[in-house]
């Protein structure tokens, strides 16, 4: 089977271009007759070609918008009843059915229908309905996603079908409604629905010439109007006729049941269990506009209306209506009508919308709800605002028709051609609540509106009222399919959710109304009770308002004209949310003021908002997938999914298909619960996938350092201080290392001396006078001097090197003291002073007298250097008083009394013996005193120790030094001494020489046995 | 008395001498103790001196009224009033005291440089450059030996060339090798002269403890 539109004759030229979806199975395959030529294309072709197209007869410009078929009805004015004008679907239909039995309509009817189970009380019904009428099921699957289905087969099947007449003078997007089904049949019931779409054109037209802002569109209604239908106009169809009271009476037979077939197969525990939880979770967002048109259709209460349902009432306000829905309210005529004018929409959407007026009139009917095209949105919340903005139209047009609350309810609510076919209903009233007002116009002869096809007009007489034109042909549109129209009626007929119409003007629906899903049902009937034009219709087009309100062709397109700059719509192209949508309703994004829409974002964030419309979708799902007839169902959507939407609705749809909103596929679940189909179920889970299938993130890899890293971190963590070690204690060291070599060795030496000196014999050998270099020539200098002279002795020792200087003082001094010399005693040392001071005793002792007689104790001379350098440069300076004060510049050694020489200068002195210990001493006096004088003899008195240092200075001329106990008992030796104190200098040499030799050898073994210690034990300790 | 006199010095000389038996705690105290009356000792024997020898014959002759002894004492008076500054730590006042401290340092140093070069350097160069290669040949060995190592041991100490890139380095390097074990061979006469210093020291010491007990 092709399905390529573009070689398919069948199809109008606005579909050929349009790639259709794949043909159901079971369908055979047709060949499509071209009907028109091809249009352009921005413009559907249908709509190129009906305004190229003139008008086919001479009739009012309104009968332009008609189909042609229509229009040729009209002029042949040869009315309802003949059979030539009337396509053969309307013939049989405007015949058989009023008269069918039930099994008759059985036969008649479609095997999509048949199969459809309907209730035991419906038998009248579908008895005096026609086939296509009695299946109150069937236009809820229609609404459900199988449209497309059907609109596949309409479009390839019903050329095949359609040999006779009858398939003739329907549209080919309508042939195809059932292809299963016999051939005259089926098309009958189409046909019917395709006068019905064509009907409400001349109402539009007429609503809107009187409107300011509806202006006069019949021409280009006329011209809007589809080729088929144009061309069927020369073949009128008739509206299938039923008999006005049996249809009553069917309706009110099946409001009894109140639950469509569909809704029967589900269980009315689960639908009330997912009402009320939908009620319990607070859905307010109304994405169809059926909602309304649903509750007034089944004239349920709210509680059997699903959630989405429920929450349109609340949406209704202004917080939730969009700004989009706004604009159409503010200029809905305008809208409609560039749409209109435009083409973008189809003609029979704009109808729609414009019938919808006479149900926002009467606040009972709300068609428009579901005929709203140019909404487009396929939200209810735009189709509110949509019956807003015809509530203002009709304030001015509508409004002002004499039969503006019938005619309204009729006309609005019902194509003009149902209205007329109502009115004709001799047995019903005008607001019969069983009839439809097609019926109603029929029987009565009632006053046949501008909605009505021209056949309709032509053959039932004009009861209407002037100004009743307008009013019914507002809602009127020649591309609304009837059975759209019909649902309309329906929507009408039923209680007006006033709230939902508009949010601004209307108030809200009462949601907790709908407590119980029951009275859903059961308000049905009150419903059809009531007064209301609208509640002639039957249920089953209550049903099918409810359920046709989700078409496409009601809620896609009217705003195409105000954004669109493609061929497509702008709220077509806008859809990002219609893939959870069935194909034929992604047109008219239901829940585009929730999401499309973000400028008057009124609509609330929850989840319950968002899952409102997809929570509708899946109810109409639920439907379908409940529906018995699942075959004729599928037809069904092919039929509307091919042939009522123009080919920019199907591609759109196509278009949009991919694509998945989440939050809309989640909404769905309440509808999975009541057994969605399985496309659906495929979609929801898709998108649950998508949503969910959400990579874990991805625990990066840690690699051996790091870990290692984090151990240790955590080991520190948890014991910050590390335990105290126990300090371990040492082994105790054996008594020879804690002694100590040293110690032994000095233990060693002083038993040795102590030994030496307590035994003196023991060292005779060693008691041998020293030899010293030095000591003779200071000792031959010494020895010149004589009582007269005078000696410069400076005391700059300390009482540490008193084992050695006073030794080398008693000797040295001690020799000037045998000779009578004269001391000038001086110190720069304080404790050289104090040494000098126990020289008064043993000068005393030696007869030397004091007061400066023969000895001067100067005392200390403090500064160091500067003293000595105030000796050598002003001796009298110096030598002024001795250490007790007591002036001596005139006593007797000063004044050279004794002596023979005064005393000025240092260079008065005979020599300078200087008693140091340091060699800064012997520095001192070389340095500072030495360069004054410098022929003076120096002979310096030093420790052992000092003497290697002072060598330069001793090298020197008449600079003599003695150093050491040695060099005492060296010198002392030169002198003429006694034999004891030669001994006694003996011992003490001998005492000393020990002391050297006992201290090398223990230098040497402490050497040794460090030596052995370090090479051979302290390895093996490391070890 | 003069047993008193032996017997303190006897204690304390072996208070001091106790060290050779280690840093034993109780014996630490002990020659501790002998040092630090040595120190005190020395110090009072310092005190009083100077008050004696310096302090009270300056007041003395400036309590004199004698114009000279103003002159001669009461510059240096001022002076040393100047360093009182100092024991405080204001810094608005101690700064004072470095008018004496300079007078001191600048006075000792040029007594110090002076007497350097004219009682140090000058003498022993002259000792050294007088000294004639005459006498027997240990005498010109001696002078010769003096000179070189004289001469290597400043090589010791002459950084300042690379010791091995160049011929007078590699030369200086092979000098300051010798001057280096010279110093050693110095080090060891001077160690050897202080083991005399201390020997005797001890030996005296010894000897006074035997014979204060009689012994010897």
């Amino acid at each position: 089977m092709s399905h390529d539109s573009a070689d398919n004759p069948n199809l109008p030229p606005w579909l050929r271009g349009v790639p259709l979806p794949p043909r159901p199975a079971g369908t055979p395959s047709t060949s499509m007759t071209p009907i028109v030529p091809t249009g352009e294309d921005q413009t559907p072709a249908w709509l190129h070609d009906l305004s190229d197209t003139p008008p086919t007869s001479t009739q009012e410009p309104s009968e332009e918008a008609l189909p042609a078929w229509l229009q040729g009805d009209a002029n042949e004015a040869s009315g309802l009843d003949t059979p030539e004008a009337l396509p053969d679907w309307l013939r049989d239909d405007s015949i058989s059915s009023p008269v069918a039995d039930a099994k008759e309509t059985q036969e008649e009817l479609p095997s999509w229908l048949s199969d459809t189970p309907k209730p035991a009380d419906t038998t009248n019904a579908s008895e005096e309905l026609p086939s296509w009428l009695s299946d109150t099921p069937q236009p809820l699957e229609f609404t459900q996603d199988t449209l497309q289905e059907e609109q596949e087969n309409i479009s390839s099947d019903i050329p095949q079908e359609s040999g006779g007449i009858s398939s003739e003078g329907i549209p080919d997007w309508l042939r195809g409604f059932s292809d299963e089904t016999e051939s005259g049949q089926p098309f009958n019931n189409v046909s019917g629905a395709d006068q019905s779409l064509s009907s409400p054109i001349q109402p539009f037209d007429s609503s809107s010439t009187g409107d300011e802002i509806f202006p006069p569109i019949e021409p280009p209604s006329a011209g809007l109007t589809s080729d088929f239908v144009s061309r069927e106009g020369q073949e009128p169809p008739m509206p299938p006729r039923v008999e006005g009271g049996k249809l009553g009476e069917d309706v009110v037979s099946e409001e009894t049941e109140g639950i469509p077939d569909w809704l029967r197969d589900i269980p009315m525990d689960e639908v009330r269990e997912v009402m009320e939880s939908d009620v319990a979770d607070d859905i307010t967002v109304e994405p169809f506009t059926f909602e309304a048109t649903t509750e007034s259709s089944t004239g349920t209460p709210s509680e059997a209306t699903p959630n989405w349902l429920n929450t349109i009432s609340d949406d209704s306000d202004t917080s939730t209506t969009s700004s989009w829905l706004d604009d159409v309210t503010s200029q809905p005529a305008a809208t409609s009508s560039d749409s209109l004018s435009d083409g973008d929409a189809p003609s029979w959407l704009n109808s729609f919308e414009d019938s919808s007026t006479d149900k926002v009139e009467d606040n009972t009917a709300f068609p428009y709800q579901m005929g709203i095209p140019n909404q487009d949105s396929s939200d209810s919340s735009s189709i509110l605002n949509t019956d807003t903005s015809i509530a203002d139209t009709d304030d001015k047009g509508i409004g002002d028709t004499p039969a503006n609350t019938n005619m309204a309810n009729t006309a609005g609510d019902v194509p003009s051609w149902l209205q007329e076919v109502e009115q004709t209903v001799p047995a019903i009233d005008s607001t019969t609540d069983d009839v439809p007002n097609w019926l109603q116009n029929d029987v009565s002869e009632a006053p046949i509106s501008s909605d009505a096809p021209d056949w309709l007009k032509s053959n039932l007489p004009d009861v209407t009222p002037s100004g009743e034109a307008p009013v019914e042909s507002t809602p009127s549109s020649d591309d609304l399919p009837p059975w759209l129209q019909v649902s309309d009626v329906d929507t009408s007929m039923s209680e007006p959710p006033a709230s939902s119409l508009n949010s601004e003007t209307l108030p809200p629906l009462d949601v907790p109304k709908i407590s119980d899903p029951s009275d859903f049902f059961r308000n049905d009937d009150t419903s059809s009770q009531s007064t209301d034009s609208t509640d002639d219709l039957p249920d089953w087009l209550k049903y099918d308002d409810g359920d046709t309100s989700i078409s496409p062709e009601q809620s896609t397109p009217v705003d195409t004209d105000t954004t669109s700059g493609d061929s497509l719509p702008p709220w077509l192209q806008d859809e990002p949310t219609d893939t959870t949508l069935p194909e034929w309703l992604r047109g008219a994004s239901l829940d585009e003021p929730s999401t499309s829409t973000t400028d008057t974002e009124t609509v609330d964030t929850s989840k319950s908002v968002q899952e409102t419309p997809t929570e509708a979708l899946n109810w109409f799902e639920e439907a379908t997938a409940t529906s018995p007839a699942e075959d004729t169902t599928r037809d069904e959507g092919e039929f509307l999914s091919g042939t009522d939407l123009p080919a920019w609705l199907s591609g759109s749809q196509q278009d949009k298909k991919p694509e998945v909103n989440p939050a809309e596929a989640r909404s769905l679940d309440w509808l999975s619960r009541l057994g969605p189909t399985e496309d659906e179920v495929v979609t929801v889970s898709s998108a649950t996938t998508s949503s969910v299938s959400i990579a874990p993130p991805v625990i990066p890899e840690r690699s051996s350092s790091q870990i290692a890293a984090l151990a240790l971190l955590d080991k520190l963590a948890a014991d910050p201080f590390p335990d105290s070690r126990v300090a371990v204690e040492r082994p105790t060291p054996s008594i020879w290392r804690r002694v100590g070599v040293e110690r032994v060795l000095y233990f060693v030496l002083l038993v040795v001396l102590l030994g030496a000196l307590a035994t003196p014999s023991l060292i005779t050998t060693l008691q041998i006078p020293p030899q010293v270099p030095s000591a003779e020539p200071l000792f031959d200098q010494l020895n010149q001097l004589v009582a007269n002279d005078v000696v410069l002795v400076a005391y700059e020792w300390d009482a540490r090197r008193i084992s050695e200087l006073q030794p080398l003082e008693e000797a040295v001094l001690g020799q000037l003291i045998q000779q009578q010399v004269k001391f000038v005693l001086v110190s720069t040392d304080p404790q050289g002073t104090l040494l000098s001071y126990n020289l008064r005793y043993d000068l005393a002792a030696a007869g030397y007298r004091g007061g400066a007689e023969d000895f001067v104790l100067l005392g200390y001379k403090p500064g160091g250097e500067l003293a000595l350098r105030m000796i050598s440069q002003d001796f009298r300076g110096a030598f002024t008083s001795d250490f007790t004060g007591n002036d001596v510049t005139n006593s007797g050694l000063v004044s050279g009394i004794n002596t023979g020489r005064e005393i000025t200068e240092l260079s008065d002195l005979s020599m300078v013996i200087v008693l140091a210990d340091e060699p800064v001493d012997v520095q001192g006096w070389m340095e500072q005193v030495r360069p004054s004088v410098p022929e003076m003899p120096f002979a310096f008195l030093l420790p052992a120790e000092t003497a290697p240092i002072i060598q330069p200075y001793t090298q020197q001329d008449n600079v003599f030094y003695l150093a050491g106990k040695r060099g005492a008992l060296a010198y002392e030796s030169l002198s003429e001494l006694s034999d004891e104190r030669t001994a006694q200098i003996a011992r003490e040499s001998g005492q000393l020489r020990l002391g050297l030799l006992v201290f090398v050898v223990l230098f040497v073994i402490g050497a040794i046995v460090v030596s052995v210690a370090t090479l051979f034990i302290s390895p093996k300790r490391d070890t | 008395m003069p047993a008193i006199v032996t017997g303190v010095s006897v204690i304390l000389t072996i208070m001091v001498l106790s060290r050779i038996a280690g840093d034993l705690p109780v014996l630490r105290v002990v020659h501790r103790v002998a040092q630090y009356l040595f120190v005190g000792v020395s110090l009072g024997l310092a005190f009083v001196i100077t008050y004696h020898q310096v302090v009270f014959p300056s007041v003395q002759q400036l309590s004199s009224g004698d114009s000279a002894a103003w002159v001669i004492y009461g510059v240096p008076f001022l002076l040393g009033i100047l360093l009182l500054p100092r024991l405080s730590n204001r810094q608005a006042v101690s700064w004072l005291a470095n008018i004496p401290l300079a007078f001191v340092f600048g006075v000792g140093a040029a007594l110090a440089i002076g007497g350097a070069i004219i009682g140090t350097l000058r003498p022993q160069i002259l000792d050294i450059a007088s000294r004639p290669l005459e006498g027997d040949p240990a005498t010109i060995a001696g002078v010769v030996v003096l000179a070189l190592g004289t001469v290597a041991t400043l090589c010791t100490f002459y950084y300042t060339v690379p010791r091995e890139d160049t011929s007078i380095g590699r030369l200086i390097a092979v000098a300051a090798l010798v001057g280096h074990w010279l110093l050693m061979v110095a080090f060891g006469f001077f160690f050897a002269s202080a083991i005399q210093t201390y020997m005797s020291a001890l030996i005296e010491r010894l000897q006074f403890l035997l014979s204060a007990f009689g012994i010897g």
